[in-house]
């Protein structure tokens, strides 16, 4: 390039460096788990369908970072709500034990 | 905000890596960007084999080089954006390399982790800080030959310059973040010329 005098090659790594069979590090696995959290923000027919606890390599991992942020990238602008939580049933009026204590647990 | 709530709202706060190549280009870049690289090997949309960048062992760390590079270029490459900006590479790890240098002690910022969050066994007030990390400042107005030496840089003095560069410091933060170094008097020199700073030719 004429613009610039002082130029410094980068090689690109050899080929046989790709290893997406390598098992996924700690920080990898977090990252995972923090976005299979966010994934439930999404509509479940957007959830990517594997188990994110059954990921072992870099390449599967990557497969469920992709469409995870895809997904989230598509629904910009849109309202996402996670899920809602089963609300704990409340007692009836007049029972007065609770199922915990019919049970006789502490 | 917690990093859920992050990645929830990633359309909003996080873009691609070719959407931050395509802002340099058209000098669209927001006053802040915060760049991570890649940190599996995978394949990539097109098919193509793309490798971790983050040269975390056992990563090849070359990869690393590249996506610094491509970085640098991006910035350099138009000439209103290399005037006016700051490119601060930096690392949270050392590599599990020897220092020779004591990690110091430093300012608290009231929070302390506990037993069972350390991994240790032992609660951990933050009031010492690890060994040293490399960090890179690159700047057309960063004198030629700087090399800093005799002053703690931690990586509260990121937040710390931004603050004081962006909104004088006027800002709600931490003593030990208030209290750290910043990088904008290694800004302060006269804006170099193109001979003395280099390009990178980045392998296919």
């Amino acid at each position: 390039m004429a613009k610039h005098s002082y130029v410094v090659k980068v090689p690109r790594p050899h080929a046989k460096r790709f290893e997406p069979h390598r098992p996924i590090t700690d920080l990898v696995r977090n990252q995972l788990l923090h976005l299979s959290l966010a994934q439930r923000h999404l509509p479940r027919e957007h959830h990517h369908p594997t188990d994110v606890y059954s990921i072992k390599t870099e390449g599967e991992a990557s497969e469920f970072i992709r469409h995870v942020t895809a997904k989230l990238h598509s629904m910009k602008g849109k309202d996402s709500k996670p899920p809602k939580k089963n609300k704990p049933r409340k007692s009836k009026p007049g029972k007065k034990a609770s199922r915990t204590k019919r049970k006789g647990k502490s | 905000m917690e990093i859920v709530n992050l990645l929830q709202h990633q359309p909003e706060v996080f873009g691609s890596f070719s959407q931050f190549i395509a802002d340099c280009k058209v000098g669209k870049l927001p006053d802040y960007s915060f760049i991570e690289p890649a940190y599996n090997d995978h394949t990539g949309p097109g098919g193509g084999e793309i490798l971790a960048s983050d040269q975390h062992p056992t990563h090849d760390v070359y990869e690393g080089e590249r996506f610094i590079s491509m970085v640098y270029n991006a910035i350099r490459g138009n000439d209103a954006l290399w005037s006016t900006t700051a490119l601060l590479i930096v690392y949270d790890e050392h590599g599990g390399l020897y220092d020779h240098v004591v990690p110091p002690a430093c300012k608290t910022d009231g929070f302390t982790a506990q037993p069972a969050d350390t991994g240790t066994g032992m609660p951990f007030a933050f009031d010492r800080l690890g060994v040293r990390v490399p960090a890179v400042l690159i700047s057309p107005f960063v004198r030629k030959g700087t090399v800093v030496d005799g002053r703690i840089f931690e990586h509260a003095c990121i937040p710390n310059t931004i603050t004081q560069f962006f909104l004088n410091g006027d800002a709600k933060r931490t003593d030990r973040e208030a209290k750290s170094e910043t990088f904008l008097d290694l800004l302060s020199g006269a804006m170099r010329t193109d001979d003395d700073i280099p390009w990178f030719e980045i392998g296919d």
